[in-house]
C-alpha cells in the first residue's frame, strides 16, 4: 500500500527562501531604557493603589483635622 | 513578567517586529517598545503572544503613521525607510538587500505586511490572519500574488511546481 499523501507539500518558492534569507536590520531598541520602562510598567498598577491608599487617608486625615477644629 | 522572559523575548521577536512596523512609520522601534510594555503591563502573557504582538504593533505603528502624516504631510514614511529594511547582505548568490527592500516597499500595505510577517516573523496564515483580522486563506492568496509580483521585479524564476 502507498504511503504518499494524496497531496505532498510543494517544495518552498526559492524566492520566498532566498527573501528570508536577508536579515532584518538590527532592532535598534535602547536595552536599559526598555527594561527601565518594563520594571516602571510592571509596578504601575500597584504604584496606582498606594496612590489611591494615599490619598484615601489624605482625606480621612482632611476630614478628622475639620472634624476637630469644628468642635 | 520576569525580566529574562522579556529579555528573551526581545532577542527573538524585536528586530522582525521592527522589520514589521517600519512599513508604516519611521520610528518602528517606538512602537516595539511600547508593545512590550503593554505586554508586561498586561501580567499574564496572552494565550496566542505572537499574533498578539503583531496585532499590536501593526496598530501602533499605523497610529503612529496617521499621526506622522498629520504632522508633516510628507509622504509615508514607509517610502524613505525601506532602504533600512535589511542588513547588508554578505552572501554574493543571494538577493541584494536594497533592491529586496525597494521591491518590497512597492508592493500594496495589505500584502507587504503579510509576507514580512510570514517570512521573518514565521507566523503561519492562520497567526497573520489573526493579527490583521481577515482569513487565512485570504492572506495566502495576497502571500502569493505579492511573491509572483516580487518575481516579475526581481527577475527570479518560478518555482518548478509552478510552471
Amino acid at each position: 500500500m502507498s504511503t504518499t499523501p494524496n497531496n505532498p507539500t510543494p517544495p518552498p518558492d526559492p524566492l520566498a527562501v532566498a527573501l528570508a534569507k536577508l536579515e532584518p536590520a538590527p532592532h535598534g531598541l535602547e536595552w536599559n531604557a526598555l527594561m527601565f520602562a518594563a520594571g516602571r510598567a510592571s509596578k504601575a498598577r500597584a504604584l496606582r493603589f498606594w496612590q489611591c491608599v494615599a490619598g484615601v487617608c489624605a482625606l480621612a486625615a482632611g476630614a478628622l483635622a475639620l472634624a476637630l477644629f469644628a468642635r | 513578567m520576569a525580566p529574562d522572559q522579556l529579555a528573551e523575548l526581545v532577542d527573538r521577536y524585536a528586530a522582525a517586529l521592527v522589520l514589521y512596523a517600519r512599513q508604516w512609520c519611521a520610528c518602528p522601534e517606538d512602537v516595539v517598545q511600547t508593545a512590550f510594555l503593554k505586554l508586561v503591563r498586561q501580567g499574564r502573557p496572552p494565550d496566542n503572544l505572537l499574533p498578539w504582538l503583531y496585532r499590536v504593533v501593526r496598530n501602533g505603528a499605523i497610529d503612529a503613521s496617521r499621526a506622522a502624516r498629520r504632522r508633516t504631510r510628507y509622504e509615508t514614511a514607509a517610502d524613505d525607510g525601506a532602504p533600512k529594511w535589511f542588513a547588508p547582505s554578505h552572501d554574493p548568490t543571494g538577493l541584494d538587500a536594497r533592491t529586496a527592500a525597494d521591491a518590497l516597499a512597492a508592493l500594496p500595505a495589505e500584502t507587504r505586511e503579510i509576507i514580512v510577517a510570514h517570512l521573518w516573523g514565521g507566523l503561519t496564515f492562520e497567526q497573520i490572519a489573526e493579527a490583521v483580522g481577515s482569513s487565512a486563506a485570504t492572506c495566502y492568496r495576497r502571500y502569493a500574488a505579492g511573491l509572483d509580483t516580487l518575481r516579475l521585479k526581481l527577475g527570479a524564476d518560478r518555482p518548478a511546481h509552478a510552471k
